[in-house]
């Protein structure tokens, strides 16, 4: 037997949306705006409906009717609805209160803003077609084009449709016990995707603040999680995030520091040698006195024996990396139209993370470099990780007028005061779905962060991280600069390309690496401890199945143009990467499942064999000299017959693949004209071991120790504008 | 452990790339090129064993530079510096994994099968070059096929291709530098242009022509992209092309500096090039003619054109195609690369130091071949329109002036200053005659001297293997000899008392007078020696003696 709906609609009894009514009133309290906001006011009227609260995970909506087709199609959208009769003119009251009278067309966001502040129309125009072209709202795209603050956005909306404001800046009273209780019903991550926060909670009622009030997705979200109701206020983004910053600090701190240290112990450079390591090398090294006792030449014979055979494997490597990486397809390519074809309303939030200390000299490059970006503002979340300690950039900061998607996220006082633990704490307030590092100098090409977008929808979810290529902006400055930009060119051109084409471990470059969020987090996220976490991090993420590619876009970065920070840098990647190859060699056996076949001798060539053959260097060469000054009767007995030629092979044709390598790095990079600068590259391997061996001293006495690189040190006369990068820069 | 492992790891990152399908096609399909080269190979290896167990024919150099090899590998001392540094050692290097397997197979060293299979290889190689070059020309398909074939099947390619001899190795190295070159020029491909540097590099490890050859080059690239490309870009490309030649070259001096205590040994040794045309035993009269004659040494050069008669007017063709509007920079490579293959050859012309060899003008073979494929696209330009028709008829008329050129190569070889000595040997092939009683074997006369010393294995004897190779390589126990690549050889060779039993001695005529026992021991072949005793004379060939040592000696 069928039931007539309209007589199961009159058999509810109605419910009271005005005080006063002789009808039962509703469980809330007042109607709130913020839901009665999330359709409009002439589709609220024209569908006899008003959502008037959020409670128990449903929207709560009055209706006079049995809803329309129409009315739950509108309603679907904004999550579980419960409906609940009520009378007419209770329900027309209700929405004169809430809407104003009809016809009476209330003030539209422009006109507002135009009053208030005193908003240019033209910025407005500008506003209303950036909205169109990207989506969200029109107090989105007036931010984004830094026409009006958040702040002031909030304000706007507060006056349009009563939903109150909170200023969270302020000092306010609370108890913080109770809503600690709220913080804890979603994670970090969701007040933070959701951009809320809770203000207030009693044992009827949460009240959040929003940015975005329109978004129901929050507050629904902690709806589900309570049988209180949920109430929405209005506030500034900055309010937000200085919210949850206050609240999530001691715990962010805490993640970033030992976050990968509690899930994966293993991977951690917390310890750089265990116990079996040390166990082992004591054993190596007791097998080895004893050899040389038993006979020392026949045992220096065959060490030298083993190294130049190794050295010899490395310089096949790089002749490898010539042949491979010379091939033309061997990175992730797209053409300007594939890249016009991305809808910017398709885009999804990018977080990028900027670490910097004592840098506030670049920051106007780094403002100048972000607002070049080809990516919707409202899209971009940007971090700017400053040292609570770091007095001088924090005030520079604070002063440079950054661009309004640039958040200042102060990491507190804490060892090890490195750059991946900046980095990890300035994950947690991610809010992207995907995410890149940047330093504070670099000039990232505009079109990369979609670039980096199609690299991942056009692969597999096993794609977990996307490396952009470095070169340098000041590339003439001097010597030193000329070398350090083919070196890169050999290193981001040939190298990384070629074992991305070879299926192998790809050791991150220090910035322009772009994550999927989720998947960062999953693994957990950079090694603090590990002083270049980013060859770190490609490992770890190969070692768990998932796979970087490198694509065709440039990052400009400053080369070092000093020689003592040169030394300084180069000694801490050299060191970084011994820590990085002995974390990782703690299992070997493992590491060779973890890896595959192919992949373990690639780690080996790459993580090992690149600060082994510096620390090597000296060594031959102080041999060689030995040898033509004194033809001391030793040395040709560290060298048997076989050997001698391969050491000599090492020797000539190994010197000739280290420069040659060089000189086609920087012409696949385009820089023909470095070319001739390359043939001295061998004073630059003097340099190189020089750091090695500093590197190697530095890994016993303080492993974990950061050598800061300073930057700002570009001459900008000597600077050629890359590509127009720096147009204002000059 | 993370909790992110995954269920299993990736097998293939590829998939990332749009471009594997394309590749994974490629991959499947052999290439004209390659089937035409892999017929070359066998072709090459057919002719090869038709000389060496047919006619019983082996070119000396051959198997002298496959011997340098063995002494490498079997001396008393196995050390590289056996390998000799007069001749480019690349030859004797590729050979030695051959050389191995002496002790299964003695005939990769008797008869020089190793030096053959190179060539064969390295000829095969040439010829994917010059297939590869002529599809970068842009002619049509079979007119590409039938070039290719008038180089592949053109006697002397065929010939050099199968004996052992480094001059179809350089060939290789040459066309394979054009190849990585034109492919540049035509795509900026910084991999081919890396690649031309290696080929020429390795040019360099076959023949000393290379340099010249590559100086040239490196200048057409410089004059081909002038006005073109960026002064820094030029620049830049010349010193990628060059480096791994000038680097090759800075090894070679650097191992004759350390080993033979002269960084030009192979330029002023005794037993270089100079020091065996000093002996006048090359001297024809032809090449005096031409002795510090600039005019007779560039015609003398020139002739040697009828070896591809088809150059001299597509040099013309591709020189006008080389200057102004018209300029096509894969033009002024051929043209300054076929000067540059042969200016060694003119200027050791002028200086009255040619050998007589017809093989030093191999490279205008190939070369012919490329300024006349380039000249018949130049004019031809227009083909991809044309009529079938008109392709079928101009195709076979082009067919038939290449086939001449290959046709022509045979009778010029019939000129006896021309041909010398590979004409007779052609002309012995077709005939079928064997050669194992004549001078085209160097076994032939030193049958007796080998036979002698393998009954008496323990008589030690030093010799000189500049002349005295094919004796040690035939004779049974190699460490029987003392040899010149050995550690103590100067030392045993003046105070041989009680160090070695006998002294074997060439007779002192032509390059003979060069050997390492005359020069120290003059009046020894003639028995003016007081400490020795002659043991045993062997008539014929060069005519070879062995003197026992006295304990008078010193």
């Amino acid at each position: 037997m069928s039931v007539n709906p309209i007589e199961l609609w009159n058999q509810v009894p109605p419910v009271a949306l005005i005080s006063g009514s002789h009808h039962a009133a509703i469980p809330g309290h007042d109607i709130d705006p913020s839901a009665a906001f999330l359709i409009s006011p002439d589709q609220a009227r024209d569908m006899g409906i008003l959502p008037f609260c959020r409670k128990g995970g449903c929207l709560w909506v009055a209706a006079s009717a049995p809803l329309s087709p129409a009315a739950w199609a509108l309603l679907d959208p904004l999550g579980p609805v419960r409906i609940y009769r009520t009378e007419l003119s209770d329900l027309l009251m209700a929405q004169w209160k809430i809407y104003g009278t009809p016809g009476e067309n209330p003030s539209r966001f422009g006109e507002i803003a135009i009053k208030k502040y005193a908003l240019n129309p033209q910025l407005l125009d500008q506003a209303l077609t950036i909205q169109q072209k990207q989506g969200g709202t029109i107090g989105q795209a007036c931010v984004a084009i830094h026409a009006l603050n958040s702040w002031q956005v909030a304000t706007i909306i507060s006056e349009q449709t009563g939903i109150p404001l909170t200023d969270l800046l302020e000092p306010r009273e609370q108890d913080s016990q109770s809503l600690d209780a709220v913080f804890s019903l979603l994670s970090e991550e969701e007040w933070r995707r959701y951009g809320m926060v809770p203000v207030s909670s009693t044992s009827k009622e949460i009240i959040v603040a929003m940015v975005n009030p329109f978004d129901n997705k929050g507050p629904m979200s902690l709806a589900s999680k309570t049988d209180r109701q949920i109430t929405v206020t209005l506030t500034g983004q900055r309010d937000i995030a200085w919210q949850l910053a206050r609240h999530y600090q001691e715990q962010d701190l805490k993640r970033a520091k030992s976050h990968l240290l509690d899930i994966s112990p293993e991977n951690s450079a917390t310890r750089t040698v265990t116990r079996g390591q040390f166990l082992a090398l004591g054993a190596t090294s007791i097998l080895v006195t004893l050899m040389l006792i038993w006979h020392a030449q026949v045992t220096l014979s065959v060490i030298s024996s083993m190294v130049v055979f190794a050295y010899a494997i490395l310089v096949a490597h790089r002749l490898w990396i010539i042949h491979k990486g010379t091939q033309s397809q061997n990175d992730v390519q797209f053409t300007a139209e594939e890249l016009r074809k991305l809808k910017d309303s398709d885009l999804p939030i990018y977080t990028i993370l900027i670490p910097a200390r004592d840098e506030a000299s670049v920051l106007p490059i780094m403002s100048h470099a972000l607002q070049q970006l080809d990516y919707p503002r409202d899209r971009l979340d940007v971090k700017l990780l400053l040292e609570e300690d770091d007095e001088t950039t924090l005030a520079a900061a604070h002063q440079a007028n950054l661009p309004h998607f640039v958040e200042i996220v102060i990491v507190p006082v804490a060892e090890p005061r490195t750059k991946p633990k900046a980095c990890n704490f300035g994950l947690q307030r991610a809010r992207g779905e995907f995410i890149t590092i940047y330093d504070a100098e670099d000039l990232p090409e505009p079109s990369q962060l979609k670039k980096a977008l199609l690299a991942f929808r056009g692969a597999d979810s096993r794609l977990a991280c996307v490396q952009a290529k470095l070169s340098y902006f000041n590339a003439n400055q001097n010597l030193l600069t000329r070398w350090f930009t083919a070196e890169y060119g050999a290193w981001f051109d040939l190298l990384l390309p070629a074992l991305h084409a070879a299926d192998m471990p790809i050791p991150l470059g220090g910035t322009s690496n772009h994550f999927r969020a989720r998947v960062l987090k999953e693994i957990g996220a950079w090694d603090p401890y590990n002083v270049t976490e980013d060859a770190d991090l490609g490992i770890r993420l190969h070692k768990v199945g998932y796979r970087t590619a490198v694509i065709d876009s440039l990052t400009y970065e400053e080369a070092n143009s000093e020689f003592v920070n040169w030394i300084r840098q180069r000694s801490r990647w050299i060191k970084g990467y011994l820590q990085t190859w002995l974390v990782h060699m703690r299992h070997p056996l493992q590491l060779r499942r973890q890896l595959g076949r192919k992949g373990f001798w690639g780690f080996q060539l790459a993580i090992l064999g690149t600060p082994l053959m510096f620390i090597l260097n000296p060594l031959y060469w102080f041999i060689t000299s030995l040898w033509f000054m004194t033809h001391w009767g030793l040395i040709p007995h560290l060298f048997p017959p076989g050997i001698y030629y391969l050491g000599m092979m090492n020797l000539l044709i190994g010197n000739f693949a280290f420069t040659y390598l060089n000189s086609v790095g920087a012409a696949k990079r385009g820089r023909w004209d470095l070319v001739p600068y390359t043939i001295l590259t061998p004073i630059y391997w003097s340099m190189m071991s020089l750091a090695s061996w500093k590197a190697l001293i530095q890994l016993i006495t303080r492993p974990s120790h950061w050598e800061k690189t300073d930057h700002g040190l570009v001459d900008w006369k000597k600077v050629q504008s890359p590509s127009g990068f720096l147009q204002s820069n000059g | 452990m993370s909790s992110a492992i995954l269920d299993r790891p990736i097998e293939n990152a590829q998939s990332l790339k749009r471009e594997s399908r394309h590749n994974t096609k490629k991959m499947h399909r052999i290439s004209l090129e390659a089937v035409i080269s892999l017929s070359a190979f066998i072709v090459n290896c057919a002719f090869a064993a038709y000389l060496v167990f047919d006619m019983h024919y082996y070119a000396g150099d051959a198997v002298s530079r496959v011997a340098n090899a063995y002494y490498v590998l079997f001396s008393r001392n196995p050390h590289l510096g056996a390998i000799g540094f007069i001749w480019n050692p690349l030859p004797s290097l590729l050979e030695l994994p051959f050389v191995a397997l002496h002790p299964w197979f003695p005939s990769v060293v008797t008869k020089g099968l190793a030096g053959a299979v190179v060539s064969a290889a390295l000829g095969s190689i040439a010829t994917y070059h010059l297939a590869h070059i002529l599809k970068n020309i842009s002619l049509p398909k079979w007119w590409r096929v039938v070039l290719t074939l008038c180089f592949s099947l053109n006697p002397l390619i065929v010939l050099y291709g199968a004996n052992g001899m480094s001059d179809i190795m350089w060939v290789a190295c040459m066309l394979g530098t054009y190849s990585g070159l034109f492919d540049y020029l035509q795509t900026g491909s910084l991999r081919r242009l890396v690649v031309a540097g290696f080929w020429l590099g390795a040019g360099l490890g076959m023949r000393y022509e290379a340099v010249a050859f590559g100086l040239l080059v490196i200048i057409a690239l410089v004059l081909g992209q002038w006005g073109k490309k960026s002064l820094s870009h030029i620049q830049g490309s010349a010193i990628l092309l060059g480096a791994p030649i000038v680097f090759a070259g800075g090894i070679w001096i650097y191992f004759n500096w350390i080993i033979m205590k002269n960084p030009l040994y192979f330029l002023t040794s005794s037993y270089g090039n100079l020091a065996q045309t000093a002996t006048g035993a090359y001297m024809t009269p032809a090449m005096s003619q031409a002795d510090h004659h600039i005019l007779g040494a560039v015609l003398y050069v020139v002739r040697f054109g009828l070896f591809y008669w088809p150059i001299y007017p597509a040099f013309l063709i591709t020189l006008w195609f080389s200057f102004g509007k018209r300029r096509d920079a894969r033009g002024i490579i051929l043209i300054l690369g076929t000067i540059g293959a042969e200016l060694l050859e003119l200027f050791f012309c002028y200086e009255g130091h040619l050998g007589q060899w017809d093989r030093y003008f191999l490279e205008f073979i190939p070369n012919g071949i490329l300024l006349g494929s380039f000249a018949v696209q130049k004019i031809c330009s227009g083909w991809p329109s044309w009529s079938k028709t008109r392709v079928f008829w101009t195709g076979l008329l082009v067919s038939v002036v290449f086939v001449s050129g290959s046709v022509v190569t045979l009778r010029t070889l019939q000129v006896s200053y021309l041909g010398h000595p590979d004409g007779s040997i052609l002309d012995a092939a077709f005939q079928g005659q064997n050669l194992k009683y004549t001078g085209n074997n160097p076994f032939y006369a030193g049958q007796p001297l080998v036979q002698y010393i393998n009954n008496h294995p323990h008589l030690s004897i030093l010799a000189d293997t500049f002349i005295d190779w094919p004796i040690i390589i035939r004779a049974k126990h190699l460490n029987q000899f003392t040899i010149t690549s050995d550690y103590k050889f100067a030392s045993i060779l003046h105070n041989p008392k009680g160090r070695i039993a006998a002294f074997l001695v060439p007779r002192p005529a032509n390059v003979a007078q060069l050997d390492a026992v005359t020069r120290a021991w003059p009046g020894l072949w003639a028995g003016h020696e007081p400490w020795t005793h002659l043991i045993k004379s062997f008539p014929g060939g060069n005519d070879y003696r062995l003197y026992a040592i006295l304990p008078s000696a010193p």
